[in-house]
């Protein structure tokens, strides 16, 4: 497959490295070292941080599309092992940020959006969890302060920006 | 009268070998026998400084002659000495079996006072030097080397090719640096050399002798000079070429694809374009090229282009220009340009980025190719003039790459810079500094330079100058009716001898009949001590193979008794008759131990050797004999075991 | 007046400069603080572009042989009248007087005397404390009273004195009386004209790379270990083996180790790709399989002969820079991104070697790292017709550039000193 003329306009790989610590992907050589160290694509074979960088250094479009991007835990062994200091974890959630523009966001990142929402989470807390924490002996978990979580969200006006993803992307109601 | 100085390494050799049986079965050999216990120190050298006088044969039985040879070079008064190294080549290595270790240590002490029976005093060579020095220049080195030796008080001769300039120095060679700091050096060398004779032209003969060299040159305007100089600096400079990538690039076919050379230009007039270089990925770019291209794309960004540079390999000295060139916005991908099409003022480039594993296409408005770096285009006929060596990329070779990085085959004959490799200013300046070193050397030598000749027998030599083609160092020529020794351009490394079909070339102290009646004794003396114990012979050179076998002892990497180790000066020295003769002398094995490949000190021993041996083997097998008995082998000093590898085991 | 110069470091461009210009007429000081001299080549047998001896070396005595060589084991370097070697000494302070410098340097005690030692090695045989071998890595030996490698030059032994017992037996065998046990550490002035700093690079113990499991694995080595593996003299007879003994078939080989990395050593070091091909050239000799792991191969075209061999003789080469080295069931595995086929491996070998920065030696010692530049490394001339570096001193390279560097600076210096015929 020949991938013409991502280059015809640097629109994407510009707006990147305006952004704070953008720039920071320009000192990336290619050397690899991010993807053996990222313990998502030693699960996940086609998850690579190098060949997102890659793409955004040559502008491809394409990475607005990737909804690999979204796989990344920001566990940031990345960043910590890159020779050049490239600030890897921050440009693949800038990736993510480009998705949303453009209304590309996989269904199980809005599920999460919209959990932390309802519940003040990520996750659904299951009773089996619930065990394995008292087993090993870690400290009851609480209820989030919901009001504040909403309260501060709104404020900082991610509610209606997810809800607006939700519009494009038709998200399923999951309750 | 023959004398022999036994000595006992702090009273520790007795432990390894029967010293009393060794005086008493050598004796009737010497005069006198001596035994000391530490020679090579200040009691031990008093005590030669009284028993040896200037008229002595004398022979070392100690320590290897690379250890004890050095202060006694200075404080004996005779010539004539034979070292036997009893402790490395005898007592370390066959510390199992002191009897047999005994009579090695006889047979090559009687071997010893052969050897120093047909040993001659040293021929003084003449060292009249012209103190004049010639570089032909053309490359930057070229101007720093006549700097030197002006600033030293060297009569220098710069001579530049036909129709160079001075511009030229900064034009050719934009490679090499940064161009403030181009120009800068240039300039500075322009003033700093300004004693020298600058002349445009080429040289058309070269006659003479390492030190006395005279040179024709023909001049830019149709004259010929003659110029008589003591050494020769090549520092010649390097052209570019377009790659083999030019034709699919439309090199030629379109004024916008262009060499990188011209990026600058192209750059400093134009911002806003997006620009392809491409590296070719048959050529093996150098350092300087590869810091050259970051540069140039660097400076392209920066004025607002877009830049993608389509690469293999990104090879710098320097990584933060490579640094520098990401900052500064260039994208470089990971692959080869395979296809470009025109498109109305614009290229469509296509090439496969590896690291993604995708053929990608770009449009651009201009493609800048690396182009190859080749030698200046007179070197190859510059190089037949002074009889020099080319590389396989056609610069000018070097005599040993590792420790010599500007002497060349010839004696006398240096090179500097891009006449060897493109390199960087920097590098460049070292190489002709070191350049201007070795003449500088040359020039002011003092004293005599004394070695072992060949002597060639007029009546012998049926002038087929075998010899005048194998001497590595065009010591040997042909003059009318006779071959002619220039000793200040030999090296004494006698493989003329071996050379010589007629066996018309004697070497002093290593002559034809020394080496047999030496081989002889030492069969003759192997059978009268060991019985019909198998013995073996190796013929080692006196530089790498005999430090090895030196160090075989150092390192107690011990091998069987029964081999003896005959010193020449080189391997190339050795003949099938030598080797024949071991032989029919009972040897059962026969070892020519030369440098490494390629490494021969005299250049061409290590090769010679081989060829010699593969002949004989031929030889042997022709005749119904077991070829096996001889071989050829390099050793060093690294390889200590390699006399333990190459000596036939017996039970 | 005769001028003299101190040379710091006796590499081998420390011992070229010096050898040049003793030859012409300048009386050196050689000051050396290891033992032997030979710098960083003493550990590494088989050199490039020539594949002969490390130890080989231009040592002309005489004028106008520019050709000959010599090694250093040939002993030239410590019998030449004008040129005095001090080994396990160190500078400690250098301050300018006159026209020159004063500088003072401190000798450790060798408790063997180099005029007198004849080197029969018979003390070495009667030593009964036996210590690890610092340069031996299977588990080799050596007395307390030893040469660290048998090419080593001076060839006298020294004494260990932190292992020694002082059981005078050495002493007693020594009949030329070479040995004192009670010698003590000695110091010394020299007025000098000029300073030539070649105090060279090492090769960094790769202990602190995040990643590189050296620290836990004997079986992920350096090169300068894998050398003195295949070196015949070492304590495994040039064997290559695991830390359990066993024979290697199996080498993986990761490339800039620390350099060409903000995180460790921001440049490149040069001289790791062409001696990880010459290595794995000679492994490759024995049979062994070898992947190497690189970025880009940077090798000089006097060894690109080297690229060209490893390719024919089967060498794989992987583009991507390892993350890790982890031990799994013993083995080290070297984790990476092949980024041609963008496949992670997880590559199983019985030896990983790491190619460690070249790291400038000459900023360990204070008053010579006033002269130093960026990253630890000095300039050709540092100061004027007084300061000089020349080699690795002055930014990693290999030996035929280095020689270059220190036949330059010799030139330049005589120059300086002498100004002509």
């Amino acid at each position: 497959m020949v991938t013409k003329d991502t280059m015809s306009s640097l629109e994407v790989r510009n707006w990147l490295l305006d952004q704070p610590e953008g720039e920071t992907l320009l000192r990336c050589y290619q050397c690899g070292r991010c993807t053996s160290a990222c313990p998502v694509a030693d699960i996940e074979p086609s998850f690579n941080p190098r060949l997102f960088l890659q793409k955004i250094l040559l502008s491809d479009e394409l990475i607005a599309e990737e909804q690999l991007v979204w796989n990344c835990l920001t566990c940031e062994q990345c960043e910590v092992r890159c020779p050049e200091h490239v600030k890897i974890p921050h440009i693949l959630i800038l990736a993510k940020v480009r998705g949303l523009m453009k209304g590309n966001v996989p269904a199980a990142a809005l599920d999460r959006a919209r959990n932390i929402l309802s519940i003040g989470r990520s996750l659904e807390v299951s009773s089996p969890m619930l065990k394995t924490r008292e087993k090993m002996g870690l400290p009851d978990l609480g209820t989030p302060p919901m009001d504040q979580i909403v309260a501060m969200l709104v404020d900082i006006g991610i509610v209606g920006k997810i809800e607006k993803a939700e519009s494009i992307y038709g998200g399923t109601e999951n309750e | 009268m023959k004398k022999l100085f036994l000595c006992t390494c702090n009273k520790t050799l007795n432990k390894w070998l029967d010293l009393e049986r060794i005086q008493k079965e050598i004796g009737s050999t010497f005069e006198s026998v001596k035994v000391h216990d530490a020679l090579c120190l200040e009691e031990g050298l008093a005590f030669l400084d009284s028993e040896v006088s200037k008229d002595d044969a004398i022979v070392i039985g100690a320590c290897t002659s690379q250890i004890i040879g050095v202060p006694l070079e200075r404080r004996l008064k005779t010539e004539q000495v034979s070292f036997v190294p009893i402790r490395e080549h005898v007592a370390w290595v066959h510390k199992e079996d002191k009897k047999s270790a005994t009579n090695k240590a006889i047979i090559l002490l009687q071997d010893g006072a052969i050897h120093v029976n047909h040993m001659e005093p040293k021929t003084a060579v003449d060292l009249q030097i012209e103190k004049k020095i010639l570089v032909v220049g053309g490359g930057l080195a070229g101007l720093k080397v006549a700097s030197d030796l002006v600033q030293l008080g060297v009569e220098v001769t710069l001579l530049e090719p036909p129709e160079f300039n001075k511009d030229d120095y900064v034009e050719k060679n934009q490679f090499m640096a940064d161009s403030s700091t181009l120009k800068d050096t240039v300039n500075g060398l322009l003033a700093t050399s300004k004693g020298a004779k600058k002349l445009n032209g080429t040289v058309t003969s070269l006659s003479g002798r390492a030190g006395l060299f005279s040179v024709i040159i023909k001049l830019d305007d149709g004259k010929e000079m003659d110029l008589l100089v003591g050494a020769i600096v090549v520092a010649t400079h390097t052209e570019q070429s377009a790659p083999s990538l030019a034709k699919t690039s439309l090199y030629g076919k379109s004024e916008n694809s262009v060499l990188i050379s011209e990026l600058a230009t192209l750059a400093s007039n134009k911002s806003g374009k997006t620009i392809l270089v491409a590296q070719d990925p048959t050529y093996h770019e150098s350092d300087a090229e590869g810091s050259y291209l970051l540069r140039e794309v660097t400076q392209a960004a920066e004025k607002g282009n877009t830049v993608i540079v389509a690469h293999f390999n990104i090879y710098t000295k320097d990584e933060n220009l490579y640094r520098k060139a990401r900052e500064s916005g260039v994208i470089f991908v990971r692959g080869t340009l395979e296809k470009v099409d025109k498109k109305k003022d614009q290229f469509v480039c296509r090439l496969e980025n590896t690291l993604e594993s995708q053929v990608r296409e770009f449009t651009v408005d201009y493609i800048v190719l690396q182009p190859e770096r080749k030698p200046w285009s007179g070197t190859r006929k510059l190089a037949n003039t002074l009889d020099l060596n080319l590389d396989q990329s056609g610069f000018i070779k070097t005599r040993y790459s590792k420790m010599k990085p500007v002497q060349t085959s010839k004696r006398g004959i240096f090179i500097a810079g891009n006449a060897k490799t493109p390199m960087n200013l920097n590098d460049a300046l070292a190489s002709a500094s070191n350049a201007s070193l070795e003449v500088f050397k040359n020039i002011i030598a003092e004293g005599e330079r004394k070695g072992w000749i060949p002597v060639i027998d007029e009546e012998q030599c049926d002038l087929c100058e075998a010899c005048v083609n194998a001497c590595p160092n065009d010591a040997l020529r042909r003059d009318e009716d006779l071959i002619k020794h220039v000793p200040m351009n030999c090296e004494f490394c006698g493989i003329c001898v071996s050379a010589c079909p007629t066996r018309a070339i004697e070497f002093q102290s290593h002559k034809k009949d020394s080496w047999l009646a030496r081989i002889e004794a030492i069969g003759a003396n192997h059978k009268k001590l060991e019985g019909k114990k198998p013995f073996t012979l190796v013929y080692a050179c006196s530089e790498c193979a005999n430090a090895s076998i030196d160090q075989a002892g150092f390192t107690g990497k011990g091998y069987p008794t029964g081999t003896y180790v005959l010193q020449f000066p080189c391997a190339g020295m050795v003949s099938p008759i030598e080797i024949l003769k071991g032989l029919v002398e009972g040897a059962e094995q026969v070892i020519v131990a030369h440098c490494p490949p390629g490494g021969c000190h005299h250049q061409t021993g290590d090769h010679l050797s081989e060829l010699v041996v593969k002949f004989t083997q031929d030889m042997l097998t022709s005749i119904g004999q077991d070829p096996s008995r001889i071989k050829a082998t390099y050793m060093i000093a690294a390889l200590p075991n390699k006399m333990q590898e190459e000596v036939a085991h017996r039970g | 007046m005769t001028k003299n110069a101190v040379v710091i470091g006796a590499g081998l461009a420390g011992i070229q400069v010096s050898q040049q210009l003793t030859d012409l007429g300048i009386t050196i000081h050689l000051i050396e603080k290891e033992p032997i001299i030979g710098g960083l080549s003493t550990y590494l047998g088989r050199v490039f572009p020539t594949g002969d001896c490390a130890l080989c070396l231009d040592a002309s005595n005489e004028m106008y042989d520019g050709h000959h060589r010599k090694c250093q084991y040939r002993g030239l370097v410590t019998e030449k009248k004008n040129l005095k070697l001090y080994t396990q000494s160190e500078v400690k302070s250098i301050t300018e007087a006159d026209s020159g410098f004063k500088i003072s340097i401190k000798s450790e005690p060798r408790y063997v005397n180099l005029d007198r030692c004849v080197v029969c090695l018979e003390c070495i045989d009667v030593c009964d404390v036996e210590v690890a071998d610092e340069y031996a890595l299977r588990g080799g030996t050596r007395k307390a009273i030893y040469r660290p490698i048998p090419q080593g030059v001076p060839h006298a032994p020294l004494i260990d004195l932190e292992h020694c017992t002082k059981c005078g037996k050495c002493v007693d065998v020594c009949k030329v009386n070479a040995i004192d046990l009670e010698e003590k550490e000695s110091s010394k002035t020299i007025n000098t004209d000029a300073v030539i700093i070649a105090t060279g690079v090492e090769e960094k113990i790769p202990l602190d790379f995040p990643g590189y499991e050296y620290r836990t694995s004997d079986d992920i080595i350096s090169h300068a270990e894998l050398a003195r593996m295949l070196d015949p003299t070492g304590d495994t007879n040039g064997v290559v083996t695991t830390s359990a003994g066993d024979v290697v078939s199996k080498v993986t080989m990761v490339l800039c180790v620390g350099s060409r990395d903000k995180t460790a050593f921001e440049y490149c070091s040069q001289a790791c790709c062409t001696y990880s091909l010459k290595h794995a050239e000679m492994l490759r000799e024995l049979g062994i399989d070898v992947t190497i792991c690189y970025m880009d191969i940077r090798v000089p075209n006097h060894s690109f002969h080297y690229l060209e061999s490893s390719i024919e003789k089967g060498v794989k080469f992987i583009r991507g820079k390892p993350d890790k080295v982890v031990v799994r069931s013993g083995k080290p595995v070297t984790v990476v991104e092949d980024t041609q086929s963008q496949k992670l491996m997880q590559i199983e070998s019985d030896l990983v070697v790491l190619a460690s920065p070249l790291a400038p030696l000459g900023i360990g010692n204070d008053p010579v790292s006033a002269f130093l530049g960026e990253y630890g490394f000095a300039q050709r001339v540092v100061k004027e017709r007084k300061v000089y570096a020349c080699g690795t001193a002055t930014g990693p390279t290999d030996i035929p550039t280095s020689i270059a560097e220190a036949n330059a600076v010799a030139l330049r210096v005589y120059s300086d000193l002498k100004g002509g015929i």
